[in-house]
């Protein structure tokens, strides 16, 4: 793992300027409105959801009331049977939809109602690994992890390196040429993780991002989520699967199941060790 | 021009690259053609018609009829000096007996003409641009009351006429090409971001800009009409080299008049140009209206 971020003086840097940077920016605030401000910018999080629903069409709602709020730099893991509305949820957290009612606000934007232009500038800090994929048919392995750093303006020769160890460090070092369509479902999946962790994201958003790949794999992309969130990354992982949940001890657990979020009054339960979630 | 159709990488690798394949081009290609006749139809007939207008419009004939020789000698003398003296008159010169003979020997037969049968006296004269004729023609009546004077283009009026509607018909064809063109393109457009629609979503989530991806359809469209426009230039500049060559073997005043100067054949060329310019900018609006409706 050293290898793809720590090993990157330029990300450490960027990391630890960044967090003085925030922390410059708290100070400063404590100074001018006193601390309980600052205190309450650290609680209130990179975001927050209150009372939101989603409805599809003019059915029944898929999502209600739902009220969280994610910590900057925490470790979520989403969980439901399936059709419990988990995708619709992170739909909503990578602003692929507005909801119907409620309120989000995100990196202290409100989201519904902010104007679509800013839509763009937003989208480029979150990374997402989407349940079906998503690769673009027409690009290689290697154009569609580098899609996003494309995307950003990041120049050519800056490209190629990172790109190349993200590849390798998802087992594909060798596929960057294939097209999706000649990958399996695993490599596919593989392909998409890399995509959506190689710009950095300041949130990262992943449904299913284990479902196709063997054990071993999981627990490695898993290792890579964890990295990425050392370095003050926001992850939030739609999953089914109940071995992961206990890997990253630290992590949190939201519960939703028809639409709502489980223990809407009580502590919600977490992996073996780890903190508990209150839901606001 | 040449760095915004050859885009760095990094902008080429987001969609796919479809250009200069399918039919789109080829279409754009014939209704270029069509499109530059009609402009070029549009120029020459109006270099037509302006040497209607002008030239021939300014040459005048001053004929005068009278039986008795003494005044009639005496009234062309007047003329000709009147003619001279006028500052309106660029020149003047008269058509001389034996030319007259000539000219009159089919109608009347070279026998009839004998030396007694009076000759009317003929003067071609050239008006300065811009002199008013019928100024001119009451000074010619005062000194000359015998003259009759014949406007060259009077008889070609209706022709004028004739080709001012064919003129104006061949720019509406123009126009209306131009219009089926930008259709063609925006239809175009269309369709393709319906194909595409999936991996602008994609593209949209990971912070893609409006302008980012109109860019891509908005370079294709250009390149589609260029090529498409080039080629139509090509064929079309065939077509008329090839009715350039007829009309000169004509030989006659009127077609001869209706050529295209070096002007015109810029502005011509010029046209695919403009095509891909209004081709990018009309691709580059579809776009941004559509995928603004897009979240
Ligand atoms: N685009 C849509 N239009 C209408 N209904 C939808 C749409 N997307 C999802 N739904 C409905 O919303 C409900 C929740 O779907 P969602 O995809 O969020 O479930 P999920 O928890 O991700 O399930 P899974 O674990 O199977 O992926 C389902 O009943 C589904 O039918
Ligand atoms: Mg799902």
């Amino acid at each position: 793992m050293a290898a793809i971020y720590a090993s990157d003086h330029q990300a450490a840097s960027i990391a630890v300027s960044n967090m003085v940077i925030r922390f410059l920016e708290l100070w400063i605030m404590a100074l001018r409105h006193g601390p309980c401000c600052a205190i309450a910018k650290i609680m209130s999080g990179i975001v927050q959801f209150e009372n939101v629903g989603l409805r599809y069409g003019t059915g029944a709602e898929t999502l209600s009331d739902i009220s969280f709020t994610l910590r900057q730099g925490g470790f979520y893991f989403l969980t439901g049977p399936s059709g419990a509305g988990k995708t619709s949820l992170l739909r909503l957290l990578y602003l692929a939809q507005r909801p119907s009612r409620g309120m989000i606000r995100m990196f202290d934007q409100d989201i519904v109602t902010m104007p679509r232009d800013i839509l763009p500038g937003l989208r480029r800090k979150i990374g997402v690994v989407f349940q079906d994929f998503r690769l673009l048919p027409h690009l290689s392995a290697f154009d569609n992890v580098a899609l996003p750093l494309r995307i950003a303006g990041v120049r050519e020769r800056e490209i190629q390196a990172p790109v190349q160890e993200m590849l390798n460090w998802v087992g594909l070092g060798e596929r960057g040429a294939a097209r999706p369509a000649t990958l399996s479902g695993g490599e596919q999946q593989r392909v998409a993780i890399a995509r959506a962790v190689i710009a950095r994201p300041e949130v990262l958003v992943a449904d299913e991002p284990t479902g196709n790949v063997d054990p071993d794999m999981a627990a490695r992309l898993l290792y890579l989520f964890d990295a990425l969130n050392r370095l003050g990354t926001t992850i939030i992982v739609a999953t089914h699967d109940l071995h992961l949940l206990s890997r990253i001890t630290s992590a949190e657990m939201i519960r939703i199941d028809n639409g709502r979020i489980l223990d809407p009054t009580g502590t919600l339960r977490n992996p073996p060790g780890a903190r508990t979630y209150r839901p606001q | 021009m040449i760095r915004w159709l050859r885009p760095p990488t990094a902008e080429r690798q987001l969609l796919p690259e479809t250009r200069l394949s399918g039919p789109m081009p080829w279409m754009l290609a014939i209704m270029m053609v069509m499109t530059i006749l009609a402009g070029a139809a549009t120029l020459a007939i109006g270099n037509a018609v302006v040497r209607i207008g002008g030239d021939l419009e300014r040459r005048v004939t001053i004929q005068l009829i009278e039986p008795n020789p003494d005044r009639l000698e005496a009234q062309r003398a007047a003329l000709i000096v009147y003619l001279g003296a006028e500052s309106a008159i660029l020149h003047h010169e008269e058509v001389g007996a034996a030319e007259l003979r000539q000219l009159l020997a089919p109608w009347l037969g070279a026998d009839v003409l004998g030396d007694d049968l009076p000759v009317p006296v003929m003067v071609d004269a050239e008006l300065r641009p811009g002199a008013r004729l019928d100024v001119i023609a009451a000074r010619i009546k005062r000194v000359a009351p015998a003259a009759r004077i014949d406007n060259n283009a009077a008889g070609l009026a209706p022709v004028a006429d004739l080709l001012g509607t064919i003129r104006v018909i061949a720019l509406m064809v123009m126009v209306m090409m131009l219009a089926a063109i930008m259709t063609a393109i925006v239809l175009a457009v269309r369709g393709t971001l319906n194909t595409h629609r999936s991996t602008i979503d994609v593209m949209h989530l990971m912070g893609a800009t409006d302008a980012q991806l109109a860019r891509h359809f908005q370079r294709r469209a250009a390149l589609d009409a260029l090529f498409g426009g080039l080629i139509g230039l090509a064929v079309a500049t065939l077509i008329i080299a090839l009715l350039g060559q007829r009309v000169a073997a004509m030989e006659s005043e009127l077609t001869g008049a209706a050529s295209l100067g070096l002007s015109d054949v810029a502005l011509l060329t010029m046209m695919p140009l403009a095509a891909a310019m209004v081709a990018a900018l009309v691709a580059r609006v579809t776009v941004i209206r559509t995928l603004r409706k897009m979240l």
